[in-house]
Order: structure tokens, then sequence, then C-alpha cells
């Protein structure tokens, strides 16, 4: 008798254990990957070639050999860098997590600045994944449904075509044709929200379209394709066998049963976007972190670059993370594993 | 009557008319380009580094393409500017294309504690998205070919094996693999006679889309400003001068674009070719249902 | 009473690159209201085609023609979307053969019977749940307001099966399509099953049609049946009539090729020479007509096509000389019981005689365990599934012992950890005496051989015949697959081969002729063992009993002892001196094959026994089955309890607190606390 009561427990809710089993376990690895991650951008950054210093001073003709060989020193020492490197590792580690990045050659705070550009970034990246994502959705749809072979071969050709070429070169065709010549949109820069919300968004249209476009395509790609593939698949044939109507096999069966897998493919989407923003910031002059980065690595600021890339790879670890544990509550598939 | 040359070209004909269309269509986009970063001087009119005429001609005659903002031709840097990031590309891609199918191919088809270990590492490189790390590592290394080159294989190596790492996986449950090790293979000769003849297909397919991302990548790098350096041409670097003088010359970075995008798009296509040919082969070799017996 | 079925001329054509192949071949048939159908055929038979054109589920490359087609006096209009709209799940509903496959993944079922329901205006809203409980209840789902909440894969497969029957009958449909339904469940659960739908078809005035290539599944079924052959219906009657006088040589041919349960043991199986003519060529003349053991080289059969014609009482036959087919030996049912008696009594087993004069060991393997963690998220779900437990295994020079089992019966792990290819977690394996490691490379050595299941997968697509073969041998003794050339020669011919096929490539090959290569790749290295791991379940029945000769010659000539995998009894009893029975990674009882299938003991071996479906009509009607009980999953099982708990119609509450030991009796072990009891009631009745 006592048996029956542990499997009726059992019965109950057994997918609410295993998720929250899964939810611990898969943050457990977000810890760890965040760990190596910062440990392999703290051996790069300490495999630079010659001394930091060295590069930071340059070669200071107007002092004696001696002076700046003493210079040198008191720098190694101030900066810590005699240590053994699993202690500057540690070092450097406890900063971070205080929030402090170091200074710039300038002597700017690396987190004011960062913390600067932060929001024009994330508004950008955000929109864009939002509009790709919608756009794919509606794109893969038409393209799926459409009875004329026309539509659905130049709507793959433009999504070919958006995956082949380099955002620079899509940007300036946009420039070109929208700001250019029809002057509809400006070419680049940045309106503050606090000067009026469509000056704002004037400014905003190219960059997002640019940065969107690519990713639309990419999206595409696996939405489409899983379309096919589970249009083919054994129980669409069951279901036209028992009388459903066409209509309601691609809305109730195909298309939730396609779209599910790819949800994760978000989180790939998500790694690209944060690459394509350091291109389109700095086409567009959009005054975000990618611009940022890109400035800091032509002269080689040191700390500022390591921040960044710090920052925007546990981003993108993070995102996946999300996107992870969202599939794992939404697809019936894993979420009952008993 | 038919003359040997005549059939070997009928051959050779039959050949490239069973290939999947986009596999043809790509070859035919790919082939000029590799052509033109191998003999540059033989195509280009002019040297690319040559002051010729007045700066912001427009496209004539004598300049395809017209001269850029000191008076070059930018027809003669585009075509010299192929070699630059061709080579980049096709460099880099391939070392990623031999490091990450060794690393995966094994890493999967060994599975266990080593997959896992293999697999977190790659893990850790794949968290940092691909133009940031090239940026990270250019900065540190400094902006010459070589580094560039190491910097794109060492972001597309992690994918790469990930990639084959999945054939591996698959291809491990396979009967006939099972069969050698029953018999007593070694792992490097399993993975050597079945497992890395069987996986092609998938990994040429991956080595195009692989190669696409390269010249994206590398062309992106120079219009940063880290690829090349001027007065070198790259089409990356083209485009970037191409901004500036967006409105005084809209046609300037005509040429280098349309050739990022033709190169990068054959690379697809061949990769889509590829997918078609092997399509059938993929699964299993055939129903064996299909005949009564014997 | 509905269901009444009148087919005109049905043709159906596939087009493929550029040439035309005729699938269906003028098919006419009828069938009365309430009746139970057979359509029989091995693949290329045009069976699933037929029925699919019925529906109209053909591809967007197949042309269907058709003069007319009546259900319950109702002309059905099967060739614009309109008209199919009112038959599919409505007049006539299909079953088939994967559930999980046919249904959808990310729904429950009981949305998905909801769903029929409301297309088709079964019932008005408010009694839609009501409605989908009742049909659950109907197929015999246990508690089925659980089940219209769970998702297909929480189900297991015969659970499975009658959800998607469920789905079928929510649009009472006079008609039901069950395409090869069975063919992917276990033997036990088949049995259920098809109880269940034979039932349904008796109490729901619904007409069934079954499609299958199970002769014997048929005879337990039907009451008529209609033999296809490449697209053309060759033979169509009564079940009796055909199965006991067969009028055409196909038929005839088919029945003769199943390994019968009860027919002379280690005798040769019966096969069908030749292969599927090419059928984008236009056929004059009978199509059987190469094959054909009287029609062959006759010039009227190569001349003209023969048509469906009546030739006793129901039966109608497409054959110019079906009288001397019919004319041939007739078996009757009272000779086929006597033939039994006889086998019984005369058999003596070499093997059941006392251990001194008994051959070697070749292999010893004593009390082996193996777990597995289940779960495809291994940190999340870390529920053990235990393949093996505790298991002994004998197997001795020249002998062959069968290994039975259902899926989950650890039969399959088992014989992987004996060959090396997994590990076991405790437990000693003694080869010839010698201690057996894991799967290190070092101690697989080709001493034991295996032989896959699926040919397709088990030969290298890229490399040729001759290098497949010779792999094992360049593994011993380097060098390359040239050097062997002579070997692989003589390998080839010993399994029946031509030595020119050795430069051929896998895909060129047909299933048998793979399944020899890889017969011959196993030989080379001359073992002690072979473990055959279902080694013809994929091959059509034709190929079958090819292969199971071929492999009985081998044994006999080399001397190698044989361990057979399989959950086809039929075979079982034909190749094995001795069989092993396992059920849920335990043995449960082991016997010479004799004393199994005519004296089980154990109640899952006669359950197993039970639901094989014997290819005699007349027997089948008869038959008394011991079934197993379907809701063994919800039953708590521990470490000490039988592993047959909740599925055993004897279990006492001993059965629940006492893990019973192998006892042997007479060479003939079992692991039931009941036994005694169980061996009594299984009488000839229930055979």
């Amino acid at each position: 008798m006592g048996t029956n009561k542990r499997i009726k427990s059992r019965l109950l809710r057994p997918h609410q254990v295993t998720i929250t089993k899964s939810i611990v376990s898969r943050f457990a690895q977000l810890i760890a990957v965040m760990v190596a991650v910062s440990l392999l951008t703290f051996l790069i950054l300490s495999s630079t070639p010659g001394s930091v210093i060295d590069a930071r001073i340059g070669p200071l003709p107007n002092f004696s050999p001696e002076e700046r060989a003493q210079i040198v020193e008191s720098m190694t020492k101030q900066l810590g860098l005699d240590e053994p490197l699993w202690r500057q590792y540690l070092l450097w580690m406890r900063q971070v997590m205080q929030g402090n990045f170091g200074f710039t050659y300038q002597g700017l705070n690396v987190t004011d600045l960062i913390v600067a550009r932060l929001l024009p970034t994330i508004e950008l990246g955000v929109v864009a994944i939002f509009f790709g994502v919608m756009g794919s959705l509606m794109v893969s749809l038409l393209a799926f449904r459409t009875r004329f072979r026309a539509i659905r071969g130049s709507i793959q050709g433009s999504m070919t075509l958006l995956l082949v070429m380099p955002a620079f070169w899509l940007g300036l065709v946009m420039v070109i044709i929208i700001a250019s010549k029809l002057n509809w949109l400006p070419a680049a820069g940045y309106a503050e929200f606090s000067e009026g919300k469509w000056e704002h968004i004037r400014f905003l249209i190219l960059p997002v379209l640019t940065l969107a476009l690519p990713q639309m395509a990419l999206f595409f790609r696996y939405l489409y394709a899983g379309l096919r593939d589970v249009e083919n698949s054994a129980f669409v044939m069951a279901s036209r066998a028992r009388g459903i109507s066409e209509r309601d096999i691609v809305f109730r069966h195909i298309f939730p049963n396609a779209v599910l897998p790819t949800v994760t493919v978000i989180g790939l989407v998500a790694g690209s976007i944060i690459s394509g923003l350091v291109i389109v910031e700095t086409v567009f002059s959009w005054p975000g972190l990618g611009a940022m980065l890109v400035k800091s690595v032509e002269v080689k600021d040191y700390n500022t670059v390591a921040a960044t890339v710090l920052l925007t790879a546990f981003a993108y670890v993070s995102v996946a993370f999300i996107v992870d544990i969202i599939y794992q509550v939404v697809d019936p598939r894993i979420r009952r594993q008993t | 009557m038919t003359t040997k040359y005549q059939k070997v070209f009928a051959r050779f004909k039959k050949f490239v008319l069973t290939q999947p269309k986009p596999l043809l269509y790509g070859v035919i986009l790919l082939a000029p380009f590799i052509v033109l970063s191998a003999i540059p001087s033989v195509i280009a009119p002019y040297d690319p580094l040559a002051i010729l005429d007045a700066p912001f001609l427009g496209p004539s005659k004598k300049y395809i393409l017209g001269t850029d903002e000191i008076g070059r031709d930018l027809f003669s840097r585009v075509v010299y500017a192929s070699r630059a990031d061709i080579l980049t590309s096709l460099s880099a891609a391939s070392i990623a294309f031999m490091f990450g199918t060794l690393i995966g191919l094994f890493s999967g088809y060994i599975g266990g504690r080593t997959d896992t270990i293999v697999m977190r590492t790659v893990d850790v490189f794949l968290s940092f998205p691909t133009i940031i790390l090239a940026l990270f590592l250019i900065v540190i290394f400094g902006r010459a070919q070589w580094v560039q080159i190491l910097a794109i294989a060492m972001v597309m190596t992690p994918s790469m094996a990930r990639f084959s790492r999945g054939s591996g996986l698959v291809l491990r449950s396979r009967g006939y693999v099972e069969a050698s090790r029953v018999s007593g293979a070694s792992t490097s000769h399993i993975v050597r006679t079945h497992i890395l003849p069987n996986s092609m297909p998938t990994l040429l397919v991956a080595a195009s889309v692989l190669s696409a991302s390269a010249i994206l990548i590398a062309s992106s790098l120079s219009y940063l400003g880290l690829g090349a350096q001027p007065p070198d041409p790259s089409w990356g670097n083209i485009l970037r001068s191409a901004f500036s003088f967006v409105y005084q010359a809209p046609l300037y970075g005509i040429g280098a674009g349309i050739s990022v995008t033709i190169v990068a798009g054959a690379y697809i296509l061949i990769g889509e070719g590829f997918r078609r040919k092997f399509a059938d082969r993929q699964a299993v070799i055939g129903n064996t249902k299909q005949f009564g017996g014997v | 009473m509905g269901g009444k079925l009148s087919v005109s001329r049905l043709n159906v054509d596939y087009w493929l690159s550029g040439s035309s192949l005729r699938a269906v071949n003028s098919a006419s048939f009828e069938i009365p209201p309430g009746h139970r159908i057979a359509v029989v055929g091995e693949s290329g038979s045009g069976k699933s085609t037929l029925g699919l054109a019925m529906m109209g589920l053909l591809p967007r490359n197949a042309k269907l023609s058709i003069d007319k087609i009546v259900l319950d006096d109702e002309f059905l209009n099967i060739a614009d979307s309109d008209g199919l709209k009112n038959i599919r799940g409505r007049k006539i509903a299909m079953v088939f053969q994967d559930a999980k496959a046919s249904l959808d993944p990310i729904q429950t079922i009981g949305s998905q019977i909801t769903e029929v329901l409301k297309v088709h205006k079964i019932v008005p809203a408010d009694r839609y749940e009501e409605e989908v409980i009742r049909l659950l209840v109907e197929v015999e789902i246990p508690r089925p307001k659980l089940v219209a909440r769970q998702y297909a894969h929480e189900l297991s497969g015969g659970m499975r099966q009658r959800a998607m029957i469920a789905t079928a009958l929510a649009g009472t449909p006079s008609l039901l399509i069950a395409d090869e339904p069975t063919s992917a469940l276990d033997v036990t659960t088949q049995a259920t099953v098809i109880d269940l739908l034979r039932r349904l078809s008796d109490n729901g005035g619904m007409s069934t049609m079954l499609v299958t290539h199970d002769l014997a599944l048929v005879a337990s079924f039907a009451q008529s049946v209609l033999v296809m052959y490449a697209g053309n219906i060759v033979e169509f009657g009564s079940v009796e009539d055909i199965y006991e006088q067969p009028s055409h040589p196909y038929t005839k041919a088919l029945l003769a090729a199943i390994p019968n349960i009860w027919a002379d043991r280690k005798s040769e199986l019966g096969t069908i020479e030749g292969t599927l003519p090419d059928l984008t060529v236009e056929s004059f003349g009978c199509i059987f007509e190469p094959r054909c053991e009287i029609g062959n080289g006759r010039k009227q059969c190569q001349k003209e096509s023969p048509s469906l014609k009546v030739v006793s009482g129901n039966t109608h036959v497409a054959c110019h000389f079906s009288s001397e087919t019919r004319s041939s030996q007739k078996v009757t049912i009272s000779s086929k019981q006597d033939l039994r008696l006889q086998i019984v009594e005369s058999k003596v087993s070499e093997f059941s005689l006392d251990s001194s004069k008994k051959p070697k060991v070749i292999v010893e393997a004593s009390e082996i365990c193996k777990t597995f963690k289940g779960g495809s998220f291994f940190s999340a779900n870390r529920s053990l599934v235990t393949a093996v437990q505790n298991v002994d295994l004998l197997i001795r020079q020249g002998e062959s012992v069968g290994l039975v089992g259902e899926s989950g019966s650890g039969k399959t792990s088992l014989a992987r950890i004996i060959v090396g290819l997994e590990d076991k977690d405790s437990g000693v394996i003694l080869v010839n005496n010698k201690n057996r490691h894991d799967s290190k490379q070092k101690s697989l050595n080709g001493e034991i051989q295996f032989v896959f299941q699926d040919p397709s997968d088990s030969l290298n697509p890229v490399l040729n015949v001759e290098q497949i073969v010779s792999e094992p041998l360049v593994l011993r003794n380097g060098g390359r697959a040239k050097d062997f050339r002579a070997d692989v020669a003589k390998l080839l011919d010993e399994v029946g081969l031509r030595a020119s096929m050795a430069f051929r490539r896998p895909s060129e090959l047909s299933g048998g002729q793979r399944q020899r290569i890889a017969i011959a790749r196993a030989i080379s290295t001359d073992p002690k063992l072979i473990i055959a791991d279902e080694a013809v379940a994929s091959l059509d029945m034709s190929a079958r009993g090819q292969i199971l000769n071929l492999l009985a010659n081998l044994q006999r000539a080399k001397g190698f002892s044989y361990l057979y995998i399989s959950h086809d009894l039929s075979t079982v009893r034909h190749v094995c001196d001795r069989v092993v029975v396992m059920y849920r990674g335990r043995i449960v009882e082991t016997a010479t094959a004799d004393n199994l299938f005519l004296h089980p003991e154990h109640p899952y071996t006669q359950a197993l026994i039970s639901a094989v479906p014997v290819p005699d009509p007349t027997i089948e009607k008869t038959r008394v089955r011991i079934l197993k009980i379907a809701s063994e999953s919800l039953v708590a099982r521990d470490t000490n309890s039988c592993a047959y708990l909740g599925s055993c119609d004897l279990a006492k509450e001993r059965c629940a607190v006492e893990v019973p030991l192998l006892t042997t009796r007479d060479d003939h072990s079992t692991a039931c606390h009941f036994a005694g009891d169980s061996a009594k009631r299984f009488t000839k009745q229930t055979v």
C-alpha cells in the first residue's frame, strides 16, 4: 500500500523536479564557463609580446636609460606585474568583481566609459533581434505557404544574398540609396532620447536594418529548413489521414513543431548580433560599446579591450543560458521526462 | 570518328553536367577570383599603388572603376586586393578545417570523459563572439598578416570541431565501426578508414560555409582598419574609404563590395551544391527491403 | 453493420525521373460489411500503396486512376480534395506502423483526438472530453483520464498504438485500414493489439483491412485474404481456403517459406528464387512467370497476363494453371497435429546427456551485471536502467544457443558485453578459459564475431566488398586488402557469392547479399563463437530462409558455436539447440529448444509462445492464449521482487518480496516460484 502512495505522488509532479534539477545544474555550468572565459581572457591578455609597460610608455627618448629603467620598475610594482601569474589573475578577478576595470591610457575610468555606452548598444541589439526574429517568422511562413515558385525562389535568393553581404557593404548600399540619394534618413550619428522620440528613431532605423537583416536571413535558413523537414514527417500524413484541413495542419502542427527547436538558434543569433554590433556601430557612428572596442584596439588600450571582451562574452553566455532554460520549459518532450 | 580528345572532353562534359547546379554556379563564380588572386598583374591594367591621374574620376574606358582619393586606379586596386583577402580567408579556413575536424572527429568517436573535456574547452572558446575574439587576438599580437590568419583560424576552429564531433558521434554507432572494433581495430584505424570518409559529405558542406565566414570576417577586419595597411589595398579598407567619400564618389566601393559578396556567395553555393550532391548518400545505403532476395 | 466495400480497377503509377512505374495494377475486390480482410505481400507488392490510394494519401508524383470505389452503397470521390475531406477519418480511417512518428509530439493525446472530433463534428463541443475518455476506454487504455493529458513519448509502444487507434475510431469510420500496425511492437504486445482490433471489428460494425507481410499474423486475424505480388492481386479468398489449399504458385511459395514454429527442426526453410521484376518496364504476360515453378518458360504464361477468375467457392486467382497448384499436396489440419506429436516424441537432443559427455565450454559468463544511466540529459535525469542483472551463460563448442527476449530484456546488452563492445559493471567472462577484459582493444581479436541486424548499416558504403571482407585479416596480420585477395575469394564462395563481386560496393547489392558479406567478414578470422543479433529481421521473407540456411550450413562445416539473438520465436526454434529466455535483465528460463516450446514453465515464456501467431487459421481460431497483463508500467517494482511481477497472471504476494532463483531439473531451468503450476496449465489447447 505504501508503495502505491509513493507512485502516485511521483506521477503527479515528476517533471517539476526534473526541471529544477536541470536549471540548477545548468547554472553551475554557466558559472564554470564564465570562470573559464575570464581565465582565457586573462591568459591572452598576459601574453602580449614584449612588456605591457614598454608598449604603453614607448621609448621615452627624453629620459636616460637608467631613469627609464627606474620608471619601468616602479610601474611594474605599481601594476603588480612582478607577481606570479596566478596571483595576478586572482587580483584582476577581484577587481573585476568589484566593478573595477582599471583605467585607460588617458586615465579615464574604464567602468564609467562602459556604462556610458551601454545603453545605446543594448537598445540597438534588442531592437535588431526583435525585428530579425519577427521578420524571419513572417518571411519563412510566406515562403512555405506560397504556391508560386517565383515568390519562394526570390525569397530564398534574397535571404542568401543578405547572408553573404558583409554588414558594412549592406550599410554602405543603404546609406547611398536612402540617405544620400533619397535623403530620407540621416547617414550616421545619434540623437538622445531627450531630444525627441522621432529624432531618436530617425537615427535608429538604418543601423537596426543593417544589423537585423542578416540575422533575419540566418534565422530564416533554420526556420525554413525546419518547416520543410516537419512537413515530411509521418504525423503530418497521419493528420491528413484523419481529415484535418491543410490550413490547420500548417498552423497547428507543422509550424509549432518547426519553430520549437529553433528557439535554441536564437542563442546563436545573439552571438552573431554582438559581432555585428561592432561593425554597424562603426559604420553609423553609433556611440556604443562596439565602436569603443574598435577604437581601443587601434590605440592598444588593453584594459578597455579586456573589459569589453569579458563583458560581451558574459552577455553572450548568459543569453544562451536563458534561451536554453526557456526551451526546456516550453518543449513538452523535455519537460515531461520522468 | 571520335578522337581521343573528343572522348575525354565528352566524359568531362558529362561529369560536369551531372553535378548539382549550385555547385556549378559556385565554382564558375569563384574561379575567376582565384585566378585574380594568383596572377593579379595579368588582369590589372595598372600598378595599384601608382598615382596616375586626378582623384575621384568617374568610371571611364581608361579607368574602369574610376580613381580613388589620391588618384590611383580603383579597378587595379580591387584586383590586387583579392590576393590579400582570398589568401587570408582560404588559409584560415584550411587551418580551421584541419584542426577542427581532427579534434572533433576523435572527440566524438572516443566519447565519454575525453569528449566532455574537449567539448567544454571548445565551448569556452565559442563563448566569445567571433569578431570580438579576433579583435582581441589582434590587439595582443599585432596586425601582421599571419596574425590575421591565425586569429581567424582560431575563431573558426571551435565551431568546426563542434560540427565534426556531431559526425563522429553519429558514426560511432554504425555497424561497420562496431564490426571493426570487434576485430580489434585501433581508434586511429577506425577514424581513418571508417569515420573520416563517411563524414566527408557533411564536412565538405561545413567547410564551404566556413570559407564564406572566413572571407566575411577577414574583410570586416580590414574594414575596421586592422587588416592590410595602406597603401596596400584590401576590399575591406577600400570600403572603409568609400564611406568617407560617400558624397563625392558614391560608386567608390562598388567593385570591392560586389567582389566580397560574390566570393562569399560562391562559397555558399558550393556548399549547397555539395549538400545536394550527397543528400541521398547521407543516411543509409538504401532500403534493404526493396529487393526480393538472393 | 457498415464497411461494405467494392473497389473496381484501381491503378497507381509513380513518376520517377522520367519513367513511370506501375505500383498497383488494376486492383479489384469486394469486402462484405463488418469483415476482417488482410492484404498480404512482400515489400514492393503495392499493398501499402493500395491502402494509401484509397484515402488519397499518395505523394505528388503518383497518378491514380480508378473505375469506381463504393463504400456502404455510396460512391466515393477520391479524385479531388473536396471528396477526400469527407472520406478521410470519417468514412475510412488509417493507422500506421510507427505510432510515435504518427502522433504530434508536442500535443497531448487528448487534444489530438479532440481535433478529429471537431473536424468531423461527431459530438457537440461540451461532450468532447467525455467522448475522448470513452474512446480511450474502448481501446483498453488503463487510466484514460491521465493518458489523455500525456504526450506521445510518455507512453509505451503498445499504449501509443492504442492511442492511434483511438484517434482513428474517433471519426466513426466504416473501414479501418491498418498498415503494419504491429511490426514495430513486441510479439506479446502485438498479440494484445491484434486482439483489440479483432474485437473492435466484431463489435463496432466496422470493416478492418490489415496490410502486412506477416502471414502468420494474417492467420490469426483475417477472414479473407488478398495476396499481392508486384502490384497485382494474384489470389483472393477466405483465409481457410487460401492457407489450406493455395491456388497461386506465389501464395504456395510464400506459405512454404514461413518458418513454422512446429515444423521439423533443422530442415531447410523454403525460399523463392529470383527477385522482383523491374516495374518501370511494361511487362507482357504473367508478372510472376520468371520466378514461377510451374509457369517459367511456358508460352501462355509469357504471352498472356492472367486475370482474376473464380476457382472454387469464393476464391479468385490470377493464374492460367491454378488447378495444378491446387492438386498438389493438401495439408489437412489433422495431419498437421499428428506431425507435431511426432516431433515431440521423437526428438532427443544431444545436449541433455550428462555433463561428462558434453563438448567443452567455449564461453562462460558469470554474474554479469550492467546498469545504464537513463535519459538524454545526464545531469538532470539520473534514472538508472538495469540492463542485465546477475546473468550466467554457458556456451559449448558447436552449440547453437538462442537468446530470446523482447525490447528491454537485456539480450542485446548481454551479447555486446560478451563480444566486448560494451563494458560490464561486474562479473567474469571466460573465453576458452582465459579471462577476457573489457572493451580494451587488445582483448578483442576476432575470436568472437558479430553479425549485425541491419546489413545496410554494417557495411562501410565507401569501401568495396574485398576491403570489407578482408578487414579483420588486415587488422590481424597487417598488410592491405589486396594481399588477401585469394582468401576473400574463398570466403565469398563459402557464403554463396561469386568472386567477381569483390569489387562491387554495398550500395549495388541487395539486402540478402549484404548480409552474406557481413557473414563472410565474420568467418574470416575463424572465430570460436559467432553472435548474430537479429540477423534476419531486416530482410524479406524469402531472403531470411536463405541466410538462416547459410548460417546453419556454415556451422556444420566449420564447427563454431553460435549465439542467435532474436525476438522471432519461429526462427529461433528452427535454428537453435538450446534456448535462453530473458525478461528485464534476468534469465527466466533455459531449456533445449523442443522442451522450451512444448513444455514452457515460466509464465512469461508461455505468454511469449502463446503470442506467436501460427500460420494456420483453424488453429488460431481455437487457441486459448496466455496473455501478458497490459498495465505493467504502473506497478512498483524493486530489486527484491520478481522481474515479471505486474505482467504475470499467476503472481501472488510471494512474488513481490522474493526474487525467484533459477532451479534446474533435467537440464531445464526456470526462475519462478510457481513453475510447477505454470507448467501444468500449458496444454495442447494453448498452443
